[in-house]
């Protein structure tokens, strides 16, 4: 597995908290976003199971004991869908297929 | 020797008729005379009286009995009991006659706000004061149609100068800002008679902020509501950037002030995006909003 550079927010606590205030949740999911898809580019994985998350170092930080609830994930998931990164694979939104890049672009 | 006498000189009695005599009047008198019912009267009252006696002495030594024994304590608690009983009764057909007559007015005073409605005066007229005033004295609030016609009863405004004048210093003790609940406390505690009721108070705070005084009232998103000095701003982003991380107790403890405070000032903090949470097990905790400042500054 490829070594990834962590962005400074990875470290950051309230990062894996979904913020109320609009803004700064809206730079929140923007950053995951970005981080999402450098994960899996470097890993080299294309699916998320919602139900396995946290067994992912991406989404489980174990240094400051931080995990992003699953809710957060589907939000983030959700917004990745929206700008054409990802599609869901069941009907249920469990499995999620990663794009590295968007359709378009390939 | 006219009139009725208790002794006499004379061992007998003269009888005169000016009008004639009844004849049945002798027999009568010869029949009473002869039954000596004189001698049979007395002796009837002194039995009479005798009873009397009879009834003041058994009066009279239940009497003693209250001083002593279990017996005498009992009948001196059953005597306070029927006492006591009687008072409230006594009581309650006042209060019963007491609420009749305040039926009567509020029917009155329904009346009268359907008349005040029908003016349609959106100026605070003295005779809409006036009747607030009444309204106060009998209990019923009526705010819903009262609103449009008189912003707020007289004593309320003065009892907000009051407030303004003797909070605004407690207030700047405490960091400028006091919960409403506090403000409550302390303001009865205070008082000792005459207390303010959580109404009256509330009411008199709301009318802070019109009268230009220089404490206001403030409600928070969380419905917590507190009486704030017009200079106060939220300052505790600064103390966000002292420290790493903060909770709602941290600041309370490092201010001085309620935990109720601290939170709703961290919230208020995040809300103008200068604060994000960390909500975790461990506790809700506040950090400097790096989303928003790393992304300015590069």
């Amino acid at each position: 597995m490829a070594e990834i550079e962590w962005p400074w927010q990875y470290s950051f606590p309230p990062f894996f908290t979904l913020q109320p205030h609009a803004d700064t949740r809206a730079k929140q999911i923007a950053a995951w976003k970005s981080l999402v898809l450098e994960y899996y580019r470097i890993t080299k994985q294309a699916v998320v199971d919602v139900r396995e998350i946290h067994t992912n170092p991406l989404f489980n930080n174990a240094s400051i004991n931080r995990k992003l609830p699953s809710e957060a994930v589907l939000v983030i998931l959700e917004e990745l869908g929206k700008s054409g990164n990802a599609s869901p694979l069941d009907k249920t939104k469990q499995r999620w297929l990663v794009y590295w890049h968007t359709l378009e672009e390939w | 020797m006219p009139g009725p006498v208790d002794n006499s000189l004379y061992n007998y009695v003269k009888l005169s008729f000016k009008e004639g005599l009844n004849p049945n009047f002798i027999i009568q008198l010869s029949d009473t005379i002869m039954r000596r019912t004189w001698e049979f009267t007395p002796e009837a009252e002194l039995i009479v009286s005798n009873v009397n006696d009879n009834q003041k002495n058994t009066k009279l030594l239940p009497h003693i009995k209250t001083r002593t024994g279990i017996i005498g304590i009992e009948r001196s608690l059953q005597e306070k009991q029927k006492e006591t009983d009687e008072n409230i009764s006594l009581a309650f057909q006042d209060l019963t006659k007491l609420m009749d007559m305040a039926k009567d007015m509020v029917a009155i005073s329904k009346t009268i706000s359907v008349k005040i409605r029908a003016r349609q005066g959106d100026i605070t007229e003295d005779e809409t004061v006036r009747f607030k005033a009444y309204l106060m004295s009998l209990g019923i609030d009526d705010p819903v149609t009262r609103d449009a016609y008189k912003s707020s009863n007289e004593y309320f405004k003065q009892l907000a100068k009051q407030l303004a004048c003797i909070l605004e210093e407690p207030i700047k003790e405490v960091g400028g800002m006091m919960t409403l609940t506090d403000v409550y406390c302390r303001v009865n505690r205070a008082r000792g008679l005459e207390l303010l009721s959580p109404e009256d108070l509330l009411h008199a705070s709301r009318q802070l902020a019109p009268l230009g005084l220089p404490i206001v009232l403030r409600s928070f998103d969380s419905g917590v509501m507190v009486l704030q000095i017009c200079s106060h701003n939220d300052n505790a982003v600064v103390d966000l950037k002292e420290k790493k991380f903060m909770t709602a107790e941290d600041l309370a403890q490092s201010e001085g002030i309620s935990m109720l405070l601290a939170r709703e000032r961290l919230l208020v903090t995040e809300k103008y995006g200068k604060a994000c949470r960390d909500d975790s097990i461990e506790a809700l905790r506040f950090y400097p909003n790096l989303f928003l400042e790393e992304i300015s500054s590069e």
